[in-house]
């Protein structure tokens, strides 16, 4: 996922595929509260890998604040990481991630369904079966049809985007070369069908794919599949009114200065292993200058920041003081901060490598806000994805990550350039990109390399600034700042979007170097089917090729710094929503 | 003054028009010259050719401007229907499109937002009428006075730092401060409609952040100008004829002093019901400058439109009624 709509969607595990699925095979009830993980545990990083103040206690209100509304409530056009969280208070999949902490939380268990997908040998067929006793806010019954309808509705791409229905589109209905599916959705062919979802019931759901896909079960715990009624949907206006399947239904929504949950009446804690929701309303307040946000958490009139980690003002105060770090957590996001470097600019492999061992990825660090904004990291793969292997380092550049001098020079001799050469570098122009292209520019200029601003509007930086492999020639940017993390916590979430050659567009491309590598291709094309015990194989060998290939550069695993309120009951960071604090099941310890 | 009046309306209308052409024309042109179109911001990170073509059409962007520009004119004085594909609503004139990221008509995002911005301004340049000016009168009638001296170095303190410095300062303070320092609590706004006192009480600190800085750049003005005037041969001839202190200031040095004033005043408050960016940013309050600021984060053009029309609409109407104001408060001026 990449980083414009600052989505992440990682957590953190060794083997996520076989634990997760084996985790997922009975549908017993996970309370947080009497969890295993559920302990008294306190302090700094407390809520990372545990469940801090548990408790039972219900009532109150969760306060929350962040920057600025969702890209949508819609489920279906959704696509910021901290908007997926908050997804989890009203919407419900067939599937979803279970509510425990860090790694643990990327198990992904049933939802609505009884259990998980029952898979054809291929992985071409999945089966679900619907719990009984669903319903939406209206009392009406949620019906396998509602969950079909929710993903036609992603056909109909014109008016329903910006959530991640790629993995959908030509999965379900068959495309033509240049993506487009050939079954256009339920508004412009609303007597049309979707063959590939059958519900020969109410209770039954069978999704027959063009080809395999061993990961189904994520798709289905994305917010994309939640289930939408054909006579609520408004099409782009339903995301001032999305009709609740979770416990909180939307009391109010201003798009100015925030929304309202309330308990949704007709939700059934019976039905649900999910969430254990503790608090009576949640409130989202929207507030512009993240400075005031972060007085407001000290003086606890909130009680988090719902979309990201606390600045540096309050960063400095938490490093100094005991007593706020204790209510202080510092995960990793998920996220790998990478530096593109184009291959249709910088054709010569050794110029390339060139970049890759005079980087400083110390510099880069600080300049993204330091230890508390991550770690330096060696390859693509971050510790929380198969594949990921600890050390694996095939461009050293010093055990201080400062860069090999020595090591850089020498490969530029080897691809004729000696003396350096020039390279355009974009980056987004605001927040940290200004600092990330400075400290570029001074490690690149030691050995030669001369590296030119090309700032792009974080508004379209994505879509087609180096979203456009044709603008990415036009422009000669050789080197582009970007980071990314997975849709969901497998190794194909993490590198079928960024690594694939075979889905490269013309605009919003995420493969921003444009890697087509036929091994590569042919890998991940194998893990759709492969058995759940060879994928950190396979993704271990994508990985290496990629970086083989030299045209990703990493130098961050990004971490956030949070800030929690002392009142809060029940808190801990989910793996499976991004490391975010899992608020549906937050508490307050039945104060106001 | 009817056909002077005419005149100026006339005049306001062209200049709000010419307005209009050129903030359309940037935002649409630019995005032609960088081969960037604004459909790319609606259809999210990941699209196809189809699928852009298709948002392109159901705004319109794949007409010639001035095509658009003809029909987004027609929407004002007619209103037209709007499509976004899979259903048709009808946009009620003066319609101003729809918001691009929002779904929402921008008439009616103009509308909410306004009335916070509105709310913000009255407040604010009540206080610093009142204040401003009674300051300034004070200062000029004990100048060089222990009032006067530290009146003006308030007064410079408050010209020379910037809204948000203030607004941040006042929170830190009497919001998130000591307990026994915290006023006002809760600083997160509140609409009238829903609790007058919360509305206020809300409002209270931005109101002061706005007003102290021109409150001082009116205690000046008011200083100055009264000095000038009290400065003047009818003045001196009135007290020779043996007025009273107090009538010679409130008959006759008053109105010449605050001639300048109200010029400047309903400048600067059509300048803010345009929208006071850095006070509403500072302080979370939907009002129409945090939402022009977050247009053009997004580069939601019909809302940067809507903004920036109605901007200029407040500030050309504001000179005609100033100018208008101006032959009425100082009979000496003639309109021809």
């Amino acid at each position: 996922m990449s980083n414009i709509r600052r989505v992440t969607r990682l957590g953190a595990i060794a083997a996520v595929g076989a634990l997760a699925l084996a985790a997922c095979s009975s549908n017993t009830a996970t309370t947080p509260s009497t969890s295993a993980s559920a302990s008294a545990a306190t302090g700094y990083n407390a809520a990372v890998d545990n469940i801090v103040n548990p408790s039972t206690a219900t009532g109150g209100t969760l306060k929350l604040a962040a920057q600025g509304d969702c890209d949508s409530w819609d489920p279906a056009r959704t696509y910021y990481a901290y908007c997926w969280d908050l997804q989890r208070l009203f919407t419900r999949s067939l599937m979803g991630y279970a509510p425990l902490p860090g790694a643990k939380g990327t198990a992904v268990v049933p939802d609505l369904a009884t259990a998980p997908g029952a898979a054809s040998a291929g992985n071409t067929v999945w089966t679900y079966h619907l719990q009984a006793g669903l319903k939406f806010q209206d009392g009406s019954t949620i019906t396998t049809k509602d969950i079909k309808y929710g993903i036609q509705r992603l056909y109909a791409s014109d008016i329903i985007n910006g959530g991640p229905s790629q993995y959908y589109l030509c999965l379900l209905s068959t495309c033509d070369a240049s993506g487009a599916p050939a079954y256009k959705g339920p508004y412009k062919d609303p007597t049309g069908d979707l063959p590939s979802i059958a519900t020969p019931d109410d209770t039954t759901i069978v999704f027959t794919l063009n080809k395999a896909f061993g990961d189904f079960d994520y798709l289905m715990t994305l917010p994309s599949a939640a289930p939408v009624p054909k006579t609520a949907d408004t099409g782009a206006k339903y995301t001032t009114a999305v009709v609740s399947s979770g416990p909180f239904e939307f009391k109010s929504y201003n798009p100015s200065t925030g929304v309202v949950w309330v308990r949704n009446p007709n939700w059934s804690q019976a039905t649900d292993t999910i969430r254990h929701p503790l608090v009576n309303e949640v409130d989202l307040q929207f507030v512009s200058d993240p400075a005031v946000s972060d007085k407001q958490l000290q003086a606890g009139t909130i009680d988090l920041e719902a979309d990201g980690g606390v600045q540096a003002t309050l960063m400095a105060q938490i490093d100094a003081s005991a007593a706020l770090k204790v209510n202080s957590d510092n995960p990793t996001t998920g996220f790998t901060r990478y530096l593109a470097v184009m291959p249709s600019v910088i054709p010569n492999i050794d110029c390339r490598k060139a970049i890759f061992l005079a980087i400083n990825k110390a510099d880069l660090v600080k300049a993204r806000g330091g230890s508390y904004g991550g770690d330096p990291a060696t390859t693509m793969t971050p510790p929380t994805i198969p594949g990921y292997v600890a050390g694996y380092d095939p461009y050293p550049v010093g055990a201080d990550f400062t860069g090999d001098v020595a090591g850089a020079k020498a490969a530029l001799a080897k691809c004729g350039q000696p003396n350096g050469f020039s390279v355009n570098m974009a980056y987004v122009n605001k927040g940290r990109g200004p600092a990330v292209f400075l400290a570029v520019q001074q490690a690149l200029a030691r050995v030669g390399i001369k590296v030119v601003s090309s700032p792009g509007d974080s508004a379209t930086y994505y879509s087609n600034f180096i979203g456009s492999p044709s603008n990415i020639v036009a422009k000669k940017l050789g080197i582009a700042v970007a980071g990314w993390a997975a849709d969901f916590p497998t190794g194909y979430g993490f590198w079928e979007s960024i690594a694939d050659g075979t889905t490269i567009l013309p605009n919003g491309n995420t493969n921003y170097p444009s890697l087509n590598d036929a091994t590569i291709n042919g890998l991940l094309k194998g893990s759709t089917s492969a058995a759940v015990a060879d994928q950190a194989g396979i993704f271990q060998k994508v990985d290496h090729a990629v970086m083989d290939a030299a045209v990703y550069l990493p130098f961050q695993f990004d971490k956030s710094l949070y800030y929690r309120n002392a009142r809060l009951t029940n808190i801990y960071l989910n793996g499976g929503v991004g490391n975010y604090y899992d608020y549906v099941n937050i508490g307050v310890g039945g104060g106001s | 003054m009817g056909r002077y009046i005419v005149r100026r309306l006339l005049g306001a209308v062209v200049v709000v028009w010419v307005v209009s052409v050129i903030t359309f024309g940037i935002f649409m042109i630019v995005p032609k010259i960088t081969g960037a179109s604004p459909a790319y911001l609606y259809v999210g990170k990941i699209s196809t050719p189809a699928q852009v073509q298709a948002v392109e059409h159901n705004f319109g962007l794949d007409l010639p401007i001035p095509q658009q520009y003809l029909n987004y004119m027609s929407g004002i004085i007619n209103g037209r229907t709007v499509s976004d594909g899979n259903s048709t609503s009808r946009c009620s004139a003066p319609c101003l499109g729809y918001s691009f990221r929002k779904n929402l008509a921008v008439t009616d995002l103009l509308q909410s937002h306004f009335t916070v911005t509105l709310g913000l301004a009255i407040g604010a340049s009540i206080l610093w009428l009142v204040g401003g000016v009674a300051v300034g009168i004070l200062s000029a009638l004990r100048r060089g006075s222990f009032f006067d001296r530290v009146a003006m170095i308030i007064a410079l303190a408050g010209v020379s730092l910037p809204v948000y410095f203030t607004g941040l300062l006042l929170l830190t303070v009497f919001s998130y401060g000591p307990s026994w320092l915290r006023l006002v609590p809760d600083p997160t706004f509140h609409p009238f409609g829903q609790d007058p006192l919360l509305y206020i009480k809300s409002m209270i600190l931005p109101w002061i952040s706005l007003a102290f800085l021109f409150a001082a750049l009116y205690a000046r003005l008011t200083r100055a100008s009264m000095l000038d005037t009290m400065g003047e041969d009818y003045i001196r001839t009135a007290r020779a004829k043996g007025l009273s202190n107090r009538k010679v200031i409130s008959k006759h040095a008053l109105r010449a002093a605050l001639t300048p004033i109200v010029t400047i005043f309903g400048l600067d408050l059509a300048g803010l019901l345009g929208g006071a960016i850095l006070t509403e940013k500072t302080f979370s309050l939907p009002g129409l400058g945090a939402l022009a600021v977050d247009a053009i984060g997004l580069q939601d053009l019909p809302v940067i439109m809507g903004v920036t029309i109605l901007g200029s609409m407040f500030i050309v109407i504001a000179n005609v009624v100033v100018d208008v104001l101006y032959g009425i408060v100082d009979p000496r001026v003639t309109y021809k």
